[in-house]
């Protein structure tokens, strides 16, 4: 019985290594980029009619592009978000981590602030997403997860400073992970991993280092169609795709290269697939299709 | 079984070697933590080239060999882009950013990129001080940024003397700068007081080459200068400029003041004359080829640099010790003392309240009192210019009306022009001429421009090495005397106490007798007639405005007499006089004979045998007068008769004021051996009716 266990344990490593040595590449072409003064934006959602918005927050703004192609600014009114951090498309609002402020606003398309959500506990929301009926936020500052209800009440939050596993350090970008799990990207330690809402259940998808099928600086986070967790690594430049269960999947590539972006931060795939990339350290958006 | 067990325990045993091994370490060998490679990223081990995602990046740093390949701005940038910490607006601003060009510095001990330049590294490091928030936040500088030890490691050159603005000063409490700014240890300012190093500005509050704002957060008060003629950008906007200073824009400080790099102290903008020493800022424009050489001075006015003052005038902000200089009486940067306000028109004459003054020159002569305090009893006297005269001579002669300026000129000769030696009674005459409204005095006075000798080395006026009297002689015109420095009045009537005089002249006639001391034998005779305000001098000499030229004899009435000299005498020598004990009922001397003086006989002095004629003293030939016998002032000839052995005491041949003894006068010249007969005859009545 001992030794079955220890095959199996053995097993799964031997497995790991093998695995990295079959990395895969997916081929994207260029679609556009979408630069539009942007000033080190940080963060980018869209809805389900097409449209796409990214976060402006050096610009105080959010930059809409409707899905008829139109570039739209929305400039928050008497409120300000500048220097804030994620955006999200929930329940047909747009919502935006007012991260220096500590608070969640709900922002309508002429700019209005139609809901202010103050969080505790002195919380730097980085990102927020929903997940079932629960919102999801991340904290720069405590360096733990928060949800909350629907209604945006807080329910719990968990997680502390530190290395183990349900531990962060710097939990940053959020997605909506297959059968109601969170996929969290862990900037300082190198990981991105997916829980339950309630913080349980952890499952390693990306680990740390610095060659294929690793992660070093995990930025945004996002689901394609095919169920594939796409990883920005914000120094190496690198995207790579990763299945829910911690297996590479492929690094993005372009004419035979891997894609090299400027500091990528949020990622959004929106439903054609379509590859949406905060290039920040560039301030512009790049857009490509899956081959 | 075994075998496989082997294995399996083999297998075990290589893998956690393999995990030791495939650790991360640094170039040293030495197994590292986690945390390093955070950023050390080069140092995980044994990265596959063909799978390596790392940047091909030409690291500029090397760490004991091997390329460090942290220090880049992306590599910072992937924490401080918002999700660990936001630093966006400091890789969004201009200011002391990566691949900064060393302008100004003088870099020592900070790391550089490879180019030369200046990244995140060169200041910051996570191994160095932690955050702290004494006295402000450290962001893990490699050195402290308390004190400007940090901006001074390359800036060193910008902590010299004056040329700079000066830091670790106090700053005042009443600064408007913004609460974000950094402030040293107890308030000081700091370099980055003024330079928020990832702000948004350059500089607080500076747009382009304006820096009003800036400056006029601790230094508001120095704003009155807009629209002075001090305001260079205003008064000398449309000038060209090849001397340095910057009259383009609206910023007033510029055109005289440099942050840093200045010419010379005060952050001074422009070249001055080192041998000008202090003063050398206003002589810089206010020369003859200067920007201000509509207010050129001379040297004749106020001096400056060579006096040291004693003590401290704090309202002129002038410490004991200090040399007086230009800005001990100005203050450049406020053209009106009282107001705050602006000039109302560029070129506004200045008046003894604007001018730049640190105080007004009022009624109270405010600022040259402040040094010359003994001058003030002035201000409640005759000459204080709040008399209604002086206004009007004011309004006549288009002259300054300060209490001090009317008369002084700080800056100019207040003669200037004037071809006359003696300045003193020119500037009293101007009002003292008859025809203002001061006591006129220009008839018959003390004779002026003439070389003197007193006791007291009374002043007067140099001319060929002598020193020739004038007004200032005798009078203070700052000090009118006794009586008024008691009293608020003015209009009094002077006497021997005041007038303004030098040296009291009462109850003894010390004035006089400074240059007149053998005069001094009058004391005590019978001809000390000193009265309750007239000294023993008065009573028959007035120094203005006298009867005669000769003698400057005071105005007597109607008494008898065929000259004025007799008159004189008589005055009191008669029936009602103070000297009625003594009568002359005979006394005139034919005047049908002139008598030849002894000069012009070449027998003598003058005041051997004085004689007179209707025009006074004469040399050649006249009459004989009673000064002819008597000299008032001596009761005797003689030194041991001079002492008077009582009041009224009776006279005779040796005192009696006698000149001369009888033998040594003249008289028995002309009249032999009948001179006594005819002397009874004609001065003793008594005696007379024996003949």
């Amino acid at each position: 019985m001992r030794f079955k266990t220890l095959l199996i344990v053995v097993s799964v490593i031997g497995s790991g290594l093998v695995q990295d040595l079959v990395a895969q590449e997916v081929s994207f072409t260029h679609v556009r980029t979408l630069e539009s003064e942007f000033n080190f934006p940080t963060d980018i959602c869209g809805n389900e009619q097409g449209d796409v918005f990214v976060l402006d927050g050096m610009n105080d703004r959010v930059v809409q592009l409707k899905s008829s192609g139109e570039v739209v600014e929305i400039k928050p009114q008497r409120e300000s978000i500048y220097k804030a951090v994620g955006i999200a498309w929930i329940n047909d609002d747009l919502w935006i981590a007012d991260t220096p402020r500590s608070r969640l606003l709900k922002m309508k398309m002429n700019g209005r602030i139609s809901q202010v959500v103050k969080l505790d506990h002195q919380t730097e929301p980085v990102d927020i997403t929903a997940m079932g009926d629960n919102i999801v936020v991340t904290d720069r500052l405590n360096h733990t997860i928060t949800v909350l209800d629907k209604d945006f009440k807080e329910k719990y939050y968990w997680g502390t400073r530190g290395e183990k596993v349900g531990e962060f350090i710097n939990p940053g970008f959020l997605a909506p992970g297959p059968e109601n799990r969170i996929i969290i990207g862990d900037i300082l330690n190198r990981r991105v991993i997916s829980f339950s809402p309630s913080g349980r259940y952890p499952q390693i998808i990306a680990k740390p280092g610095v060659e294929k099928g690793q992660i070093f600086r995990p930025k945004g986070v996002a689901l394609d169609s095919q169920k594939r967790v796409w990883v920005a690594d914000g120094y190496t430049g690198a995207i790579q795709a990763f299945s829910i269960s911690g297996k590479f999947l492929g690094i993005a590539t372009s004419e035979g290269k891997n894609l090299t972006l400027s500091a990528p931060m949020g990622v959004y795939i929106d439903n054609q697939d379509r590859l949406w990339v905060v290039e920040s350290f560039a301030s512009k958006v790049s857009v490509w299709r899956m081959k | 079984m075994i075998t496989a067990k082997r294995v399996i325990i083999v297998y075990a045993i290589l893998s956690i070697l393999c995990m030791s091994a495939f650790g991360q370490h640094n170039p040293d060998g030495r197994k590292v933590s986690l945390d390093c490679v955070t950023c050390h990223v080069s140092w995980h081990d044994n990265i596959d080239p063909d799978k390596s995602l790392l940047p091909d990046i030409e690291a500029p740093i090397q760490i004991q060999g091997m390329p460090a390949r942290i220090p880049t701005a992306a590599m910072c940038f992937t924490c401080h882009d918002g999700t660990v910490k936001d630093s966006r607006q400091t890789f969004a601003s201009s200011n002391h950013q990566m691949d900064m060009d060393v302008k100004h510095a003088d870099i020592k001990d900070l790391p550089l990129d490879k180019d030369g330049k200046i990244y995140c590294g060169t200041c910051h490091t996570p191994h160095s001080l932690k955050p702290t928030r004494n006295g402000g936040l450290a962001p893990f500088l490699r050195m402290e940024k308390m004190n400007s030890t940090l901006c001074l490691d390359c800036h060193s050159n910008q902590a010299k003397s004056h040329k700079n603005h000066p830091i670790q000063v106090r700053v005042s409490p009443d600064h408007t700068m913004p609460e974000s700014t950094f402030w040293g240890q107890d308030g000081t300012m700091e370099c980055m007081t003024c330079h928020p190093i990832h702000g948004t500005e350059a500089v607080v509050g500076v747009t382009g080459n304006d820096r009003s704002e800036l400056c006029s957060s601790c230094h508001e008060a120095y704003f009155n200068i807009k629209l002075t003629d001090h305001d260079l950008t205003s008064s000398l906007m449309n000038k060209s400029s090849d001397i340095g200073p910057d009259f383009g824009g609206n910023d007033p400080c510029a055109a005289c003041h440099v942050s840093h790099d200045g010419q010379a102290n005060h952050m001074w903008a422009m070249e001055i004359d080192p041998k000008a020493g202090e003063n050398g800022y206003c002589i810089g424009c206010h020369s003859d080829n200067g920007l201000g050489q509509e207010k050129t001075f001379t040297h004749a006015g106020h001096p400056v640099s060579k006096i040291t003052l004693r003590k401290s005038i704090p309202a002129l902000g002038i410490k004991a010790g200090d040399k007086l200089l230009c800005k001990s009486c100005h203050d450049p940067h406020q053209w009106e003392f009282s107001s705050k306000h602006a000039v109302s028109e560029k070129n506004e004459e200045g008046t003894e309240y604007t001018s730049f003054l640190r105080l007004p020159d009022d009624a109270q002569g405010r600022l040259c009192v402040s040094c010359h305090t003994g001058q003030s009893s002035m201000f409640n006297s005759d000459h204080s210019v709040a008399r209604e005269g002086f206004q009007q001579l004011f309004r006549e002669s288009n002259t300054l009306n300060g209490q001090c300026t009317v008369c002084h000129g700080a800056h100019t000769d207040a003669l200037q022009g004037s071809t006359e030696d003696d300045p003193y009674t020119i500037l009293c005459m101007r009002c003292h001429d008859g025809q203002h409204f001061a006591t006129s005095v220009v008839h018959n006075n003390h004779p002026i421009g003439v070389p003197f000798k007193s006791k007291s080395d009374l002043h007067g006026y140099e001319k060929d090495g002598q020193t020739l009297l004038s007004c200032n002689t005798c009078h203070d015109p700052h000090k009118w005397g006794k009586t008024v420095e008691q009293s608020q009045t003015v209009d009094l009537k002077g006497d021997d106490r005041n007038s303004f005089l030098t040296i009291s002249n009462w109850p003894e006639p010390k004035l006089c007798l400074d240059c007149h001391p053998e005069q001094e034998t009058l004391l005590n005779t019978d001809h000390d007639l000193t009265e309750e305000d007239k000294s023993a001098c008065s009573l028959c000499h007035a120094p203005h405005n006298a009867e005669t030229e000769y003698g400057i004899f005071a105005k007597w009435g109607d008494a008898p007499g065929a000259s004025f000299n007799e008159k004189h005498c008589f005055s009191c020598h008669s029936e009602k006089g103070s000297g009625s004990a003594k009568l002359v009922e005979g006394y005139s001397h034919p005047r049908e004979f002139g008598i030849l003086t002894p000069p012009a006989r070449g027998t003598g002095d003058w005041l051997d045998f004085p004689l007179f004629t209707e025009a006074g003293p004469t040399m050649t030939v006249g009459h004989i007068d009673c000064f002819t016998c008597h000299d008032p002032h001596k009761w005797s000839y003689k030194s041991k008769f001079q002492e008077l052995g009582s009041e009224n005491e009776e006279g005779n041949d040796l005192t009696s004021f006698l000149r001369n003894p009888s033998q040594l006068t003249l008289c028995t010249d002309c009249h032999g051996e009948s001179t006594l007969w005819k002397y009874n005859y004609y001065h003793d009545p008594v005696k007379r009716k024996r003949y």
